[in-house]
């Protein structure tokens, strides 16, 4: 009887040691995040103030007023917009069907193409820096968001088109028969059942593709120098970080306008997120 | 309403197997034909030949007279229920029901009054609003079975549609769908590998072997009179013993002889294989059913007895090698028994023991 309460005993507290880790491994995680939210509504003398302030003692929305109204900031993140959105859309077009194509269709080398698609990943990007460059130059599409969004589609690509292939890989061929008999041409079965099916795997496909161009920060800097097409990564470094003095109120708060979008995205599609990524590995 | 011609079909696969030979028969319109056969005979390609998702090497297929090869699926007025039944896993039953009728441009309000129409005669109105997977096995069938009904197509197809049924389900949907080819009277080609569905549901029965057709007939053709050995021990349950020997004539009668078995024929049998008299060569096929544990054909060592309540499943050891029995009744031997062997020589089917054919008899 006491044994058995001990047993009971022990796993409570077990428990609550797991609970006290959980939590104090997400405040560590957190904690820049509360940091850089505090330091974005301080007014400027309090960013260094000894002792440092957590909650600001005086909150201001001074920072965001100055980045959206006198800086090229709203631009950056317009571009950031496109480009991010641009990118999940064509990576999401090209791999999908680019999944269905090494799935559903023979032809010679298409398990060397897959292959293929995932060799670009054993490349740090640096190495692909210089002749993406060099192929975007002579496209005439440096300093242009559409050769940024190309860019971003060679990386976000194959981690898609994987990710779906084991979608479609476990979806049962007879319902796109069964839908071309009950009367759809090849296309429509495609959209009426593969598509609908595979929503959890576009989803995570599409997050993917959309955190990966919107945080990147190496090609947006080097192929992109005009402020006109700037995207938001190197845009708010170049602008507030001039010689050796930062703005860091004013990066603060660039930094958690940049990080809302994708939050709100997380938000909304976590628990396809999470399925999308179990998803594929185990069947059905 | 259609007939369904296969002419010469042939079906090579890109790896060099053949899964069809020259392949022809003629589904009569309103027929409800079975393609019996052991997996890998060919059965399931042919009728997605029919269905158009495959294409034949060579041959064609006519519904009536039009020639469907080139046709995609959609536009051969056909319907397919599937092995797994491939609902569409994403919609409701109502939606699932409804989507041929999408296809075919049918407005929303006709197409909602069809499927709530047709879900009451299957009894799935109460389940209109749920998704595949909340449904039971049968309830599933039905809604695949309803989804083919709704179009009302010129041609059923059916790839095995009770095997994912438990056995007391199956029976039940055997009943319903005999129904349902009397009610509706469309043509109906069914694909299976049980013999039993075939027997019970089908005007003809097209039995295939290693991609050719075998032999077509009622069931009771192709129970009474198989033309090969392969449709003789596919159809029928327990399967028949086969015991080879030779024929005789003794006093101007045939006399089928093996080891320790002797089968004297009738006199309208034995004028026909006078000419067929040989020492050895001969395979006789007995169905358990016309065996009986009377003396009169040989006598053999009863090895097991499965009691089913009405009859006896006997194996016995012969020296013509092992032989089932079905005996009618209750505790008619038992394991160790030597028993005496009939065999009723009306219904002994004679093969040629080399290229398996029945003889003409």
């Amino acid at each position: 009887m006491s044994g058995r309460r001990a047993l009971r005993l022990r796993r409570r507290l077990l428990r609550v040691a797991a609970d006290l880790t959980t939590w104090a491994l997400v405040l560590a995680v957190a904690f820049p995040l509360f940091w850089m939210l505090g330091t974005s509504l301080k007014p400027s003398a309090e960013t260094f103030a000894l002792p440092p302030t957590l909650i600001p003692a005086h909150v201001t929305f001074e920072h965001f007023r100055t980045l959206l109204f006198e800086t090229p900031f709203p631009t950056y993140f317009l571009n950031s917009v496109i480009v991010a959105t641009g990118t999940t859309l064509l990576v999401i077009v090209v791999s999908l069907l680019g999944a269905y194509s090494v799935v559903r269709f023979r032809y010679r080398g298409r398990r060397l193409a897959a292959q293929m698609v995932l060799f670009t990943y054993l490349l740090p990007a640096v190495v692909l820096l210089l002749p993406l460059y060099l192929i975007l130059a002579s496209l005439g599409l440096v300093n242009s968001l559409l050769g940024l969004i190309l860019a971003y589609t060679t990386f976000a690509m194959p981690f898609s088109l994987w990710l779906l292939r084991s979608f479609i890989l476990a979806m049962p061929i007879d319902l796109e028969e069964a839908a071309m008999v009950d009367g759809a041409s090849r296309v429509e079965a495609f959209l009426d059942v593969v598509v609908p099916q595979a929503l959890p795997g576009i989803i995570s496909a599409a997050l993917f593709s959309f955190i990966l161009s919107w945080n990147e920060y190496l090609y947006a800097l080097v192929f992109n120098r005009q402020d006109h097409t700037k995207t938001l990564p190197p845009g708010v470094i170049t602008m507030l970080q001039q010689n050796t003095n930062t703005e860091w109120s004013l990066l603060m708060a660039a930094s958690v306008m940049m990080a809302v979008p994708v939050i709100v995205a997380f938000v909304f599609l976590q628990r396809h997120l999470t399925s999308g990524f179990g998803a594929g590995a185990v069947k059905g | 309403m259609v007939s369904v011609r296969y002419q010469h079909l042939h079906k090579a696969f890109g790896d060099g197997s053949v899964a069809l030979q020259d392949f022809s028969l003629e589904v009569a319109d309103g027929e409800f034909l079975t393609f019996l056969g052991p997996s890998g005979c060919g059965k399931t390609t042919t009728l997605r030949m029919t269905a158009g998702l495959e294409t034949p090497t060579s041959g064609e297929i006519f519904f009536g007279e039009r020639p469907v090869v080139d046709l995609p699926p959609g536009r051969r007025n056909i319907a397919m229920v599937f092995q797994s039944y491939a609902l569409y896993p994403h919609m409701t039953v109502q939606q699932n029901l409804e989507y041929p009728l999408r296809k075919q441009g049918v407005a929303r309000d006709e197409r909602a009054r069809r499927a709530t129409a047709l879900a009451a005669t299957l009894q799935l109105d109460a389940l209109l609003h749920r998704r595949p997977k909340h449904l039971s096995g049968g309830q599933q069938q039905r809604v695949a079975l309803g989804r083919a009904l709704i179009r009302e197509p010129e041609v059923f197809l059916l790839d095995e549609p009770l095997s994912n049924l438990d056995a007391e389900l199956r029976t039940q949907m055997r009943a319903e769908l005999i129904q349902l080819h009397r009610r509706i009277g469309r043509t109906m080609i069914y694909v299976t590998h049980d013999q039993v569905e075939a027997m019970t549901m089908s005007t003809r029965i097209a039995v295939m072997s290693k991609g050719e057709l075998q032999q077509v007939g009622t069931p009771l053709e192709i129970y009474r009179e198989p033309r090969n050995r392969f449709v003789a021990a596919f159809v029928g349950s327990p399967a028949m013993n086969f015991v080879e020997g030779g024929i005789e004539l003794r006093d101007g009668r045939a006399v089928f002889r093996a080891a320790g078995l002797e089968v004297a024929l009738p006199d309208a049998r034995s004028a026909r294989l006078a000419g067929l008299a040989r020492a050895s060569g001969v395979l006789a096929g007995i169905r358990p059913e016309h065996l009986s544990l009377e003396p009169g054909s040989g006598e053999g060592r009863v090895l097991v007895v499965e009691a089913m309540g009405h009859e006896d499943i006997v194996t016995a050891e012969t020296p013509a090698g092992r032989i089932v029995v079905r005996s009618a009744g209750t505790a008619t031997a038992a394991a160790g028994d030597l028993v005496p062997l009939r065999v009723d020589p009306e219904k002994l089917h004679l093969f040629d023991a080399a290229s398996g054919e029945r003889l003409a008899c």
